[in-house]
């Protein structure tokens, strides 16, 4: 049980930021943080409320809505958590797709359409798969290589990501 | 998946979508392989049917769960791939790409097919460059009886946003030399510097 639910950074928490004009990724960054971090003993906790939308909203809220949905989604999945029900609304379902301001040509969204993790994808989000990236668990890597005697840093690199790709698939 | 294979499940799928409510028209628009074995008698198979949506935001957001149920109704029904229905081509292109409303071609109920006319398919097909897209082109080009390169960009300028075409220039060139060789657009080029 996490201790003071009121100051931590939930995915509901989050996406209020983000609608009050926080920067998406320092709120998401923040949730990282207890998912990883300080939250993981109570995961669920985390991701139970669901994300209230502005009455007003905007494409801007509208695709971040779905992309908490679909973060939640992929966590769940990956680490074995319940999933909240509530992120199955086809209002999450965006109608345009959404891209990376950089994807401007087709080979590029055909690669992010093949790597996206599925969580996204259904949601119409395409953002690649190093999105949630676990820097905690790359560092239990850094040292599980250096325990087995590896020390060449380029080396150590090698082990830790084989472990991401084993783990996350990229 | 055949012609008449692909009409068949069509229907199913207006059925689905009459099982779950839908009374207003759902409007999409058939390209692809589809297009090419229903509406340019093109004797090959099509792995799916890809299609772009004709609805505007609030339609399409009414309509895409009972589409999306529907299509693994269907799927489950006839033993078939779950993207039997594919519009992955409009989230790949839809912001690259003119979308025509195209003609009525068959209602299956609320499930209403257009299908855009043959210059857009080989106009996305250009774009798109892959070996089968690439074929179709050579099928599409004698049908409609183009046979200049710059007949062909005329549809890319029609369809193919500036842009995307700027951006897409590798594909698009590499597709033109295919169809139209390579030599004659090096001779235009030598000839415009002179």
């Amino acid at each position: 049980m996490i201790a003071n639910i009121k100051t931590i950074q939930t995915m509901a928490r989050a996406y209020q930021q983000i609608c009050a004009g926080e920067e998406p990724w320092v709120a998401l960054g923040n949730f990282r943080n207890a998912w990883y971090g300080y939250g993981k003993d109570d995961r669920f906790a985390l991701v139970r409320e669901p994300v209230l939308e502005p009455e007003q909203h905007t494409i801007h809220t509208r695709r971040w809505a779905a992309f908490c949905a679909a973060s939640v989604d992929f966590l769940c999945e990956r680490y074995n958590v319940p999933c909240p029900e509530w992120v199955h609304n086809s209002r999450y379902i965006l109608t345009a797709p959404w891209w990376p301001e950089h994807a401007r040509d087709l080979s590029t969204r055909i690669q992010l359409m093949r790597t996206t993790p599925q969580a996204f994808t259904r949601r119409h989000i395409f953002c690649g798969n190093r999105l949630y990236q676990n820097k905690y668990e790359m560092s239990e890597w850094v040292q599980e290589a250096r325990a087995r005697g590896i020390t060449n840093p380029g080396e150590i690199f090698r082990y830790a990501r084989e472990k991401e790709i084993s783990i996350h698939g990229g | 998946m055949k012609a008449e294979d692909i009409e068949n499940y069509l229907f199913q799928l207006g059925q689905e979508l009459q099982k779950r409510g839908i009374q207003e028209p759902v409007h999409i628009l058939i390209i692809g392989g589809a297009y090419m074995l229903l509406l340019t008698n093109t004797a090959r198979n099509t792995d799916d049917i890809d299609i772009f949506w004709l609805e505007e935001e609030e339609g399409l957001q009414r309509a895409l769960r009972p589409l999306q149920d529907g299509v693994i109704a269907v799927a489950e029904r006839n033993q078939i791939d779950p993207n039997w229905l594919n519009y992955m081509t409009q989230l790949l292109m839809y912001d690259l790409v003119i979308i025509p409303d195209g003609d009525l071609w068959k209602a299956f109920g609320p499930l209403h097919i257009y299908a855009p006319p043959q210059e857009y398919i080989l106009a996305l097909k250009i774009f798109a460059g892959r070996e089968k897209d690439i074929e179709d082109c050579k099928i599409l080009l004698q049908q409609m009886g183009i046979i200049t390169r710059q007949q062909a960009q005329v549809l890319l300028d029609h369809y193919i946003l500036p842009d995307a075409q700027k951006n897409n220039t590798e594909t698009i060139e590499r597709s033109l030399n295919i169809l139209f060789g390579k030599e004659q657009q090096l001779a235009k080029d030598g000839g415009a510097e002179q």
